[in-house]
């Protein structure tokens, strides 16, 4: 309870229940963003419930059988819960939405998780940072009759948020190589990771050597380990990952970090964790606050807990879309709108090593050196990943085995050392561009389609933008240009969209919706995530990122989650501890 | 017939260590519905065979090299490596996107092709931290 209310005396129960009914701060959503608010301001003595839509995970063990028998090996393959898929749905892929669009190849890709720990428990845990540039794209590179109205600066530079990067890091657990990593493209770091990186794959290390110091386009490729969210040593009583290769869907020993870490150390705090409360409804007071947040349990019965401060954690779209059911935090107009996500493609090839995929994380090194530089004026950035994972997108090795048995007519050792001489030469390297904010691709909500409680779904339009297409095909020419480098023969470099260029995939980097600015005209929330239209409700996630840079956002998220409990805390009265940084 | 499954898995997989117990779960899985009859038949084929230094080849010749075998052939030898079955093989008409259905957890797990690559099943690695960036322990000679 915050000091002023405590005087007040203010704490009640719902009668008969023994539950508590009002708390200092409200969480919607118990993912990754949610997690932390709630964990730094509960350790600073605040009453905290976090209201989560879904459920809780059985063990990981029982996940990851889960996923081993599912037909479909997608991210929600080791989530299926038949009450929680009916009453607060997961969508896992473009299907699954209601999608407006002119062309049905250009649709919004990516799924998200609704369950305690958020889509956390099947990201892959990369954590690179958001480049310098990316805070300032419009001052840097903006001028052009054709750069992207949307491609705005942040109203927060790169040094604001870099201590909190850094907290991030430390509570999150993150590996990586400070010699990498300092000063990338002018982003400095002002402490070390806190654990050493994760171990480059044998073909990570056989890429660098082969591509290392070669050009393409101007632009020198050097193969760097990726930071990443996965233990490489004992940290925080999680042990190092032992490689187990299904990050996506679920790490099987907890070694990479998830939300659930921080919602378990909330409650280590005295934070309550209300599950199966899926919010439909906020009121809004005569002074304009936020108190009361009316939520539906899977039985449909109502239920209501009032905070001093409200905080909407539930990612760029459920966010959104509550927002627009309420008709909150919309001066702007800008609630739903400026979604993003990073356009993503993969190439294959076979090269003439082997280097034994199917090992290891899925990727444990990428390539930085097409993020930034001028031609951001014209076209986006993007991220390259060296996969592990062999041809596993494309059914290796079932298909493989098909193709082996039925066409070559090979069994016993014949088919075991073609199996071993094929595959073990397989590559995979992807790309992860930069997806331009517009107004026009956006959340609303779905006039037709509702859940099992009969709440509204969303529905999104997503269309990319030229500049984002142009960055595209540079990173699939790169891609190719690499594998000629390594020594695979043009017939075995295959492009999964080849006959159309401006194929993608989604990289389930949801982002945008309410964006954040200086000016309430043109955005949703401020700089301290705090909405400009209601003084005690904040938004924590990536659906404040006025633009998406090229980097996966979970850091971002994580750091400008930490950084908004500082400004919640100060705002009801309670200081929040930072994490004692080990120099 | 479980006997002549498991004589049959060996030469189509090349593995002699199989494990009885997976492959009663396996001939199972085969033995009703639509894989029925081509099994029964390339069991019956199988127990035509002279067993000795050639019967690898005459499976080859006999079973696999037959159009009306292959298939069933091509699910035995998946479903030791992977624990699958193509649910719509069809080597006439081979459909766009083939379908395929897993088993038990217990089956998954068990696959031989993870070895066959130096790998491990997806989900148990058995490993210790930093073991993929060497070469496998388990690289196949």
């Amino acid at each position: 309870m915050s000091p002023a209310k405590r005087a007040r005396g203010s704490r009640k129960s719902i009668a008969g229940t023994g539950r508590k009914h009002h708390f200092d701060v409200v969480i919607v959503g118990a993912g990754v963003a949610g997690a932390m608010v709630a964990y730094r301001l509960a350790q600073a003595g605040a009453s905290v419930v976090m209201l989560e839509a879904g459920v809780r995970n059985p063990g990981r063990i029982e996940m990851a059988g889960a996923y081993a028998v599912a037909k479909i090996k997608s991210p929600h393959s080791a989530y299926v819960q038949a009450e929680a898929d009916k009453n607060a749905p997961s969508p896992d892929g473009a299907a699954d939405y209601e999608q407006a669009f002119t062309n049905p190849d250009q649709l919004y890709k990516s799924g998200y998780e609704r369950r305690t720990g958020g889509s956390t428990w099947h990201w892959l845990g990369h954590t690179p940072r958001m480049l310098r540039a990316d805070f300032e794209m419009r001052s840097r590179y903006g001028g052009a009759s054709d750069f992207p109205p949307g491609l705005v600066n942040w109203p927060i530079s790169y040094d604001d948020l870099e201590p909190w990067l850094c907290e991030a890091e430390w509570e999150m657990g993150v590996a990586g190589s400070d010699e990498e990593w300092q000063d990338l493209f002018g982003s400095h770091r002002s402490h070390p990771f806190p654990m050493s990186m994760i171990w480059p794959s044998y073909s990570d290390m056989w890429i660098a050597g082969k591509i290392n110091g070669a050009r393409f386009d101007g632009f020198e490729y050097r193969v760097r380990s990726t930071p990443s969210a996965r233990n490489s040593s004992l940290y925080d009583g999680r042990p190092p990952c032992a490689g187990n290769s299904i990050c996506v869907p679920v790490c099987p020993i907890g070694a990479k970090y998830d939300g659930f870490v921080h919602v378990a150390k909330a409650m280590a705090h005295h934070a309550e964790l209300r599950e199966q409360c899926v919010v439909n409804e906020l009121d809004r007071d005569k002074d304009g606050s936020i108190h009361t947040v009316h939520f539906l349990n899977y039985q449909g019965e109502p239920g209501t807990v009032t905070g001093d401060v409200v905080v909407l954690a539930a990612n760029a779209i459920e966010t959104a879309k509550l927002l627009l059911m309420t008709g909150l935090a919309n001066t702007s107009g800008e609630v739903g709108c400026n979604l993003m996500d990073h356009l993503s493609k993969s190439t294959y090839g076979i090269v003439p090593e082997k280097l034994f995929p199917f090992r290891g994380p899925p990727s444990t090194s990428g390539i930085e050196s097409f993020r930034d530089g001028e031609f951001r004026a014209q076209r986006a950035g993007y991220r390259v990943s060296l996969n592990n994972d062999g041809w596993a997108r494309r059914g290796t090795p079932q298909t493989q085995i098909v193709d082996l048995v039925t066409k070559q007519r090979l069994i016993g050792q014949e088919l075991q050392a073609a199996l071993f001489d094929q595959v073990t030469r397989q590559i995979r390297l992807s790309c992860s561009v930069e997806v331009s904010p517009d107004h026009n691709n956006k959340v609303e909500v779905s006039p037709d389609q509702k859940d099992g409680l009969n709440i509204p779904k969303p529905k999104l339009t997503f269309t990319p933008s030229d500049y984002s297409f142009r960055g595209l095909v540079h990173a699939t020419h790169a891609l190719q240009d690499m594998l000629r480098l390594l020594g695979a023969k043009q017939s075995d470099i295959f492009d999964a969209n080849a006959a159309d260029p401006k194929a993608y995939d989604g990289a389930g980097h949801i982002m945008g919706t309410c964006r954040m600015g200086n000016d309430p005209a043109t955005s949703v929330v401020d700089a301290q995530c705090r909405t400009h239209d209601h003084k005690n409700m904040f938004i924590a996630g990536a659906a404040v990122f006025p633009t998406a840079g090229s980097p996966n956002p979970t850091l971002t998220l994580a750091a400008l989650a930490l950084r908004a409990a500082k400004d919640i805390g100060e705002q009801l009265g309670f200081k929040t501890q930072s994490i004692a940084m080990r120099s | 017939m479980l006997d002549d499954f498991m004589a049959l898995s060996r030469v189509l997989t090349g593995v002699n260590e199989l494990d009885d117990d997976l492959g009663r779960q396996y001939l199972s899985r085969l033995n009703g519905g639509s894989f029925q009859p081509a099994l029964q038949k390339a069991l019956d084929q199988f127990r035509k065979l002279r067993k000795g230094a050639t019967l690898v080849q005459q499976v080859k010749d006999k079973i696999v090299g037959a159009d009306d075998l292959r298939g069933i052939a091509c699910q035995i030898v998946l479903l030791w490596y992977t624990s699958l079955v193509q649910d719509n093989l069809d080597l006439q008409h081979p459909p766009p996107s083939p379908s395929f259905s897993y088993g038990t957890q217990q089956q998954y797990f068990s696959g031989l092709v993870w070895r066959v690559i130096g790998a491990h099943p997806p989900g148990l690695s058995g490993g210790y931290f930093g073991h993929w960036r060497y070469r496998p322990e388990n690289e196949p000679k």
